[in-house]
């Protein structure tokens, strides 16, 4: 995260204000962006604040009078601040959403997707995160405070929790089904009011097809909270019994769901079985137990990752069942159009499909060659320098670049990146072979590759993942360079492997976990360097490096690095703000385990007495309270809650209703506890 | 009510949220000012009571 200390000038502000002169909004858009930018300018006024306290606090130096009384005032009035820019936040943005609403559910529409929906939550855990870390630096310039919300959104992108989706689903459809209900009652008004039989022909039909609407947009939220009691009990929900085919002829079904009571719900008839017959063109052959995308008749996203359970020979066609990811549910539909997705988006790839055109790469390049188990002292020496530079290293990288592209939507990410990771190793090592039989390395270097087994945790992965996706070609335009470029890079890596390593962890320098040029590999202060610096100031200062470093990507070793010497440092200390700060980057880096063990220290830091006072104690324990269910650890969650209730925490303080909120969305029965109360 | 003036008025509810806001955050302001400007002067005065005592005391 980088806080530059900058303001803006006068002139910079002026300039600002005459850019957001009044101008009446017209649309729901214009409007959401006026509530924006005024946010904004209250976020401004509320760091300036902010800034003054800090300024002060940061010139006090001199013994003359106990600044303590004046801390606390000020504290007292930051946190005033905070709380009158928060509800006016809220408040705003109540104003936006139900503008939103009004604005978004057209007559038409019958409901919202999956994919909307997880944007929705994830928008808003990004918001929270960019409020919590203003308030820690007020000083932030609008660039960095847009760069951080970038960073968040990254890290955000996949981790929300599924019972956490269900519930905003839920919500969502809840709205669109009292609206709908609103406008039946409206119609049936209109229909007693109306004598002409035209017309009350046509409001009747209309109020049948909002009487379908809210049993559908019902029977999606009783879908959607069977999952979520499921869930939370430990148990798969009633499995529904396939029927298939269960549709009518002449319809066709982009996908059906029995439920155990006969009814169907999920379903939609989207086109005729003529249309899709014509759009569909030839039927692809599918196989019981392969994988397929679906895409739901509501959203126009495709969802990887579900498998065909059953193929029947209907009157009209074939049908394939298929079960999703998470087993809960089951749909049949027309071969015919699975195949039309099927066929405009193929399955992405997964790790045995991306072994598998590996391998067919590999048999192409040099037939008997087996890429995935590459034993580099028998079968790289049959290699020559041009085949290894010239064809497996591209290839290598190609392979690289297309994991790394299919990464964030195959259904089994783990699998891609380890076979990333596998894969990285592997061109690592070819190319430390090639350096080291180039004899650009000394004679005992030049053993290394041979000495060394190949291991899929290699300690010095020379590769970085942001060097291969800027490098990665594919094969057959092999890495766009001059055979005596591809050498000179050969080479630059060899000096790379002589660097001398060590084991320990202290000497950032000797270590290259990220590949550089010899140039660029000059020494810089890494936070291994202040490890010994734990004074105040030194272990925030280290804070903050680990999360510039997290924040401009970290992976393998250097992960692990970084979290050692986190933990080493955080188990020093006592300070309640470099736990929770500490707390958050373990978090950033899935070391959930960690992060957990250290809001819990912050927590037991977090007492009244000196300059902190009850307020911001619990508000302090909000957000531990928020990390913690954010973790799993429900138990802490609400132990923090109830310590802020008894220090006098309620609904009116923002940052409380804020993470009660964010608690009940993860744990039903925390939800129900806190809310009553 | 049409969605133009639904949006209008809304727009000056928005406009009023975000006034009431800014008053709130003038007050505090003023009152920061206040609790800094009377730290200086209890640092004044007591840098003003340790110069006259020791002007007392040559």
């Amino acid at each position: 995260m980088t806080i530059e200390q900058k303001q803006p000038t006068p002139e910079q502000m002026g300039q600002e204000r005459a850019e957001q002169t009044p101008k009446v909004p017209e649309t729901a858009e214009e409007l959401r962006a006026q509530v924006e930018a005024q946010k904004k300018q209250n976020q401004q006024e509320f760091r300036d604040i902010l800034k003054r306290a800090q300024d002060w606090s940061a010139q006090q130096k001199g013994p003359e009078v106990n600044p303590v009384g004046t801390q606390v005032e000020l504290d007292t009035l930051g946190q005033e601040a905070q709380t009158t820019v928060q509800e006016a936040d809220t408040q705003l943005d109540q104003l936006t959403a139900e503008g939103q609403d009004t604005a978004q559910i057209s007559p038409d529409q019958k409901g919202i997707s999956e994919q909307d929906v997880r944007e929705k939550a994830k928008q808003e855990i990004v918001e929270q995160k960019v409020q919590e870390m203003l308030a820690k630096h007020p000083d932030s310039t609008q660039e960095s405070i847009d760069a951080t919300r970038r960073q968040f959104e990254k890290i955000f992108n996949i981790k929300i929790d599924d019972n956490d989706i269900h519930r905003r689903y839920i919500e969502e459809h809840q709205k669109f089904a009292s609206q709908r209900r609103d406008e039946k009652s409206k119609l049936q008004q209109q229909l007693e009011a109306t004598e002409d039989p035209e017309k009350r022909k046509d409001l009747e039909g209309t109020i049948a097809k909002k009487d379908e609407d809210i049993k559908y947009l019902d029977s999606v939220v009783v879908e959607r909270q069977r999952m979520i009691d499921g869930s939370l009990d430990g148990k798969t929900t009633d499995r529904p019994v396939s029927t298939a085919p269960t549709m009518e002829q002449g319809k066709s079904y982009v996908g059906t769901k029995k439920n155990p009571d006969g009814s169907v719900d999920m379903t939609r008839a989207l086109e005729s079985k003529d249309n899709v017959a014509e759009k569909s063109g030839e039927e692809i052959k599918f196989e019981s137990g392969q994988v397929v995308s679906l895409k739901r008749p509501e959203s126009d996203v495709l969802e990887s990752g579900w498998t065909i359970t059953e193929i029947q020979d209907a009157d009209y066609g074939k049908y394939v069942t298929a079960t999703s990811p998470d087993g809960k549910t089951d749909v049949s539909m027309p071969a015919s159009e699975l195949s039309k997705f099927n066929q405009i988006t193929p399955e992405q790839p997964t790790a045995s499909k991306a072994e598998a055109t590996v391998q067919k790469g590999a048999e192409k390049i040099k037939p008997g060659f087996e890429l995935t188990t590459i034993k580099l002292n028998e079968s790289l020496s049959e290699w020559s320098d041009q085949e290894l530079q010239g064809k497996l290293i591209p290839h290598l990288q190609n392979m690289l670049s297309q994991l790394e592209k299919g990464r964030d939507t195959a259904y089994s990410q783990l699998q891609v990146q380890t076979r990333i990771d596998d894969v990285k190793n592997d061109l690592n090592n070819v190319l430390n072979y090639i350096a080291a039989r180039s004899g650009e390395v000394s004679t005992s270097r030049s053993k290394q590759p041979e000495q060394k087994p190949v291991s899929k945790t290699t300690e010095q992965p020379l590769v970085s993942a942001s060097e291969n996706s800027s490098e990665a070609k594919p094969a057959d335009k092999p890495s766009g360079k001059s055979p005596e470029q591809a050498q000179a890079k050969v080479e630059q890596r060899s000096e790379e492997v002589s660097t001398p390593s060590t084991s320990g962890g202290d000497n950032a320098e000797a270590k290259p976990v990220e590949a550089k040029t010899v140039e660029e590999a000059k020494p810089e202060a890494k936070p291994a360097d202040e490890k010994k610096q734990l004074d105040k100031k030194g272990v925030d200062q280290l804070i903050r490096s680990v999360t510039d470093e997290i924040h401009d990507g970290v992976d393998g070793a250097r992960k692990e690095e970084l979290t050692n010497l986190l933990t080493e440092v955080l188990n020093q200390s006592n300070d309640k703000h470099q736990l929770f700060n500490g707390a958050d980057q373990l978090m950033l880096m899935k070391k959930y385990d960690s992060a957990i063990a250290f809001y819990k220290k912050a927590e037991e830091n977090n007492t009244v007495g000196g300059l902190a006072n009850a307020r911001s104690v619990y508000e302090l324990s909000s957000s531990i309270a928020t990390r913690l269910a954010e973790c799993g650890e429900y138990d802490g969650a609400r132990e923090s809650l109830e310590k802020a209730q008894k220090l006098g925490a309620t609904e009116h303080n923002p940052n409380y209703q804020s993470a009660v909120k964010f608690v009940s969305r993860r744990s039903s029965t925390l939800g129900k506890l806190f809310r009553r109360r | 009510m049409n969605q133009k003036e639904e949006i209008k008025i809304k727009s000056k509810k928005a406009n009023e949220i975000v006034a009431t806001c800014k008053n709130k955050l003038g007050t505090i302001r003023k009152k920061q000012n206040i609790v800094i400007e009377k730290f200086h002067q209890e640092v004044d005065t007591k840098k003003m009571e340790n110069i006259k005592k020791h002007i007392e005391d040559l």
